[in-house]
């Protein structure tokens, strides 16, 4: 997709984990960076299961041809 | 802990798209090695699905019927245009007869996507007899855009990757001619080249190079092979996706044949100069990416493993984006709130390195990106080509919101989109 190459170049919240609570709108800003976090922890979860069934594919031989 | 952990995960997907956009840059620096079979004479056909298209078509068929090239054709598909189209193109095929025909469809029949277009569009060729006496591994077919604008040098460019016998297609470099009429043109140029000259020129090492819809150049043989083993497949080799050309690029990878991107020619068509509507052109392409993913039985199945691995990152690349768009909207609120919270202090809450982390994850590949950029773009100078790479940067929040409109729109069921209108 063209969209790649932003991809690596938003402006992160890093700062987030060490931000003091007290501050207004913290902890909603740290709520959507954990939704964001645990939607990539699913998303590495089955990029493993789906690479875990190419490498069964391969390992049996159908229909690789590396 | 928990919270650490998914604040720490969030940041990786950061870290994890750097590391991919830093590896394919590398790779895409590297000269590349082509096989070259024996040289032969090969029958181009250039394909034009329009829609309406009379504002655009009789420059692109005259940058066609103008190539220097040898054997060539053009074919319009009419798609049952309310406008001029279809005249536009029987007066170029009365001015240059042989090279320009005319393929009209009507309703019902008519206006199913482009994909259908272009398959009665190869129907056609074979039933019509334009291509009796030529071996489909000779016939080199070319889908153009209406408003697509050849580079004269364009068959003479791409030929030679045809030499290999295993090449199944080649997609040119994509430029906008009016990328001076304003700084969206202009952004969206960047964007193509970026595309084109790092991330599919990388991916010709990895064996995942996408085709693009507009300069796809393929044979005619490997079109032949997605029509079902019977060759009879009743529809054609492009699907009915959004995004047909991602889709048959990836079929094509699958069904045994090289893609290759040709960085040496490129087709030119025409920027939108509305945000509106390119972020609805872009929520297009994004709800087609989605429904690719329909494709990832066959990747595992039937797709080398490394170009594999490439293509499901590429195809999951929409869940990154919705994802990663929490991020700037998570920053821009504690942002607020720190602001809010230093008046109420009454000093300064943010840190410097508020500042500088955010800068160095987020513009560090600005600087690739421009110098990527001024070497296509000699007259723009490198320091300029820098600054703009910034804007780039918050040019590509626009995949955010065609991002969730794409998956609402995904969502509610809703499949059928209006064409981008020609300015």
């Amino acid at each position: 997709m063209y969209g790649k190459p932003a991809l690596g170049t938003v402006l992160p919240m890093a700062g987030l984990t060490a931000a003091p609570e007290v501050l207004p709108g913290i902890p909603f800003a740290r709520g959507l960076q954990e939704v964001a976090g645990a939607g990539f922890l699913l998303y590495v979860s089955t990029a493993i299961a789906l690479l875990s069934i190419k490498l069964w594919f391969r390992l049996h031989g159908a229909g690789d041809r590396t | 802990m928990i919270t650490e952990l998914l604040l720490w995960a969030a940041i990786s997907i950061i870290v994890i798209a750097g590391c991919y956009n830093a590896t394919l840059f590398v790779l895409s620096r590297r000269r590349i090695r082509r096989t070259h079979g024996p040289r032969r004479p090969r029958l181009y056909v250039f394909l034009l699905a329009c829609l309406n298209e009379e504002r655009v078509l009789a420059e692109s068929l005259a940058r066609i019927t103008g190539l220097p090239a040898g054997e060539f054709m053009a074919l319009v598909i009419d798609d049952a245009s309310d406008d001029g189209t279809a005249e536009l193109a029987r007066a170029a095929a009365r001015a240059t007869p042989g090279r320009v025909h005319l393929l009209q469809r009507h309703l019902p029949n008519a206006r199913r996507g482009k994909g259908a277009a272009l398959n009665a569009g190869i129907r056609h060729l074979r039933s019509s007899g334009l291509l009796d006496g030529h071996d489909p591994h000779d016939v080199i077919v070319c889908v153009v855009d209406a408003d697509g604008r050849l580079d004269p040098h364009v068959v003479q460019a791409v030929d030679p990757y045809f030499d290999d016998p295993r090449t199944g297609g080649t997609q040119i470099g994509v430029r906008m001619y009016n990328r001076d009429k304003g700084l969206l043109a202009r952004l969206q140029d960047m964007e193509f080249v970026i595309y084109g000259d790092i991330f599919q020129s990388a991916r010709r090492y990895i064996g995942s190079v996408g085709m693009g819809g507009n300069g796809q150049f393929m044979r005619l043989a490997a079109l032949d092979t997605l029509m079902g083993e019977d060759g009879t497949s009743p529809t054609g080799p492009w699907s009915d996706s959004l995004t047909e050309d991602l889709d048959l690029g990836v079929r094509l990878i699958a069904g045994g044949w090289t893609n290759q991107h040709c960085t040496t020619a490129a087709v030119s068509q025409q920027a939108v100069l509305d945000v509106r509507r390119l972020v609805r052109q872009r929520s297009r392409w994004f709800q087609g990416h989605l429904q690719s993913a329909g494709l990832v039985p066959l990747i595992l199945r039937e797709v080398p493993t490394r170009a594999a691995v490439d293509l499901l990152y590429h195809l999951s690349s929409p869940v990154l984006i919705l994802l990663t768009s929490l991020l700037p909207l998570s920053f821009l609120v504690a942002l607020g709130g720190t602001a809010v919270g230093s008046v109420q202090a009454g000093r300064p809450l943010i840190s410097p390195l508020w500042v500088l982390g955010p800068y160095v994850l987020s513009f560090t590949a600005a600087y690739a990106y421009a110098f990527v950029y001024a070497r296509r773009e000699r007259g723009l100078g490198l320091l300029r080509a820098v600054l703009l790479s910034h804007v780039f940067v918050f040019y590509g929040y626009i995949w955010f919101a065609a991002g969730w409109w794409g998956l609402w729109r995904m969502l509610t069921g809703k499949r059928t989109w209006l064409k981008t209108a020609r300015t």
